[in-house]
């Protein structure tokens, strides 16, 4: 599966927005297989945010762990939000 | 024409206040324009640009000290999280045309990180007035964020029970991973902050209470200073 981060907006600052969006794409990962992995897409992210990354972020690795891929993860604000989360 | 005139249409960028808005302000003596041409079209001159920043600076300065509680004016006042998303998105789309993409988005996002602490650690227990104050200028380069919440002393000492000044509880804030809500993993938002401004072109004021810091490429030790007066929550003042 492929997370395109976009699809929930280009400027990912809040805790709340990083915590809906995660409830609200749940249904979905449900959809996910045992062995599958999930790509997460940061193309078209202008502004990432520690806080929006943790609810979103932590909350889908919590699940998923290392079948959780991140790509296109060149934004500025994308590596050092992920930085401080230990997330790269 | 004069090189320290601006169209009305860049002074409203520079300044994050709408056209219809400064139109409104000139027609009532706020804030005033220069008419040139057959058509009086508007200009300000940048001089004006620069002391209506700096008037700014003081308006949130007066608002976070003050006794008194009242509502900042409605251009700068963000009363909820979605106003402040929508002006903060705003902000970014003016702010990639003038920078590098990455210094913007780095920028962004320490105003976003900043702004929203406000309402994440003050909510359902702001003391008087629910909001925060931002307010920008792209041609002085300058942000200013303030609110008139609980401040970061009182935030940490329900988790960090011994902390009794204002000093120690903002050096706590930037330097250690302890979240004023706590048991949820957080506690990241001001270190990564520091993070991004110390290794970029940024400089960050912060004030809370009677603490505040200074922090840039050649300030990157976390050295809290008294201030004068306090203030009610924060005042942050971020330039690049």
């Amino acid at each position: 599966m492929i997370i395109n981060l976009n699809k929930f907006g280009s400027t990912l600052i809040s805790r709340p927005s990083g915590k809906e969006a995660f409830l609200a794409f749940s249904p979905t990962l449900r959809e996910v297989k045992l062995d599958e992995k999930i790509e997460v897409d940061f193309s078209g992210v202008e502004v990432l945010t520690p806080s929006w990354a943790d609810e979103f972020l932590t909350s889908l690795i919590n699940s998923f762990g290392k079948r959780v891929i991140l790509k296109n993860t060149q934004n500025a604000s994308v590596v050092e939000s992920l930085k401080i989360l230990n997330l790269i | 024409m004069d090189k320290g005139l601006i169209s009305i249409g860049k002074a409203s960028k520079l300044l994050g206040i709408s056209v219809d808005t400064l139109r409104r302000w000139d027609k009532n003596g706020k804030f005033g324009s220069v008419r040139i041409g057959t058509k009086g079209n508007r200009y300000y001159r940048k001089l004006d640009i620069d002391l209506y920043m700096n008037d700014q600076l003081a308006i949130a300065r007066k608002w976070a000290l003050s006794t008194a509680s009242y509502e900042p004016e409605t251009e700068h006042f963000c009363k909820t999280r979605d106003v402040f998303q929508a002006r903060l998105e705003h902000f970014q789309s003016d702010l990639v045309k003038n920078l590098n993409s990455n210094l913007s988005s780095l920028i962004s996002a320490i105003v976003g990180e900043i702004g929203n602490n406000s309402f994440d650690h003050n909510l359902g227990n702001w003391p008087d007035i629910l909001g925060i104050y931002f307010s920008y200028s792209l041609s002085q380069k300058k942000i200013i964020l303030a609110d008139r919440g609980l401040g970061i002393l009182y935030t940490l000492n329900k988790i960090v029970p011994n902390l009794t000044t204002h000093q120690e509880a903002l050096k706590i804030a930037f330097t250690k991973i302890v979240s004023g809500r706590s048991p949820e993993n957080r506690g990241n938002g001001l270190k990564f902050v520091r993070n991004v401004v110390i290794k970029n072109p940024i400089s960050l004021f912060f004030q809370t209470g009677d603490a505040s810091l200074t922090l840039d490429k050649h300030r990157s030790e976390v050295e809290i200073e008294k201030a004068d007066e306090s203030i009610n929550g924060c005042l942050a003042i971020v330039q690049y």
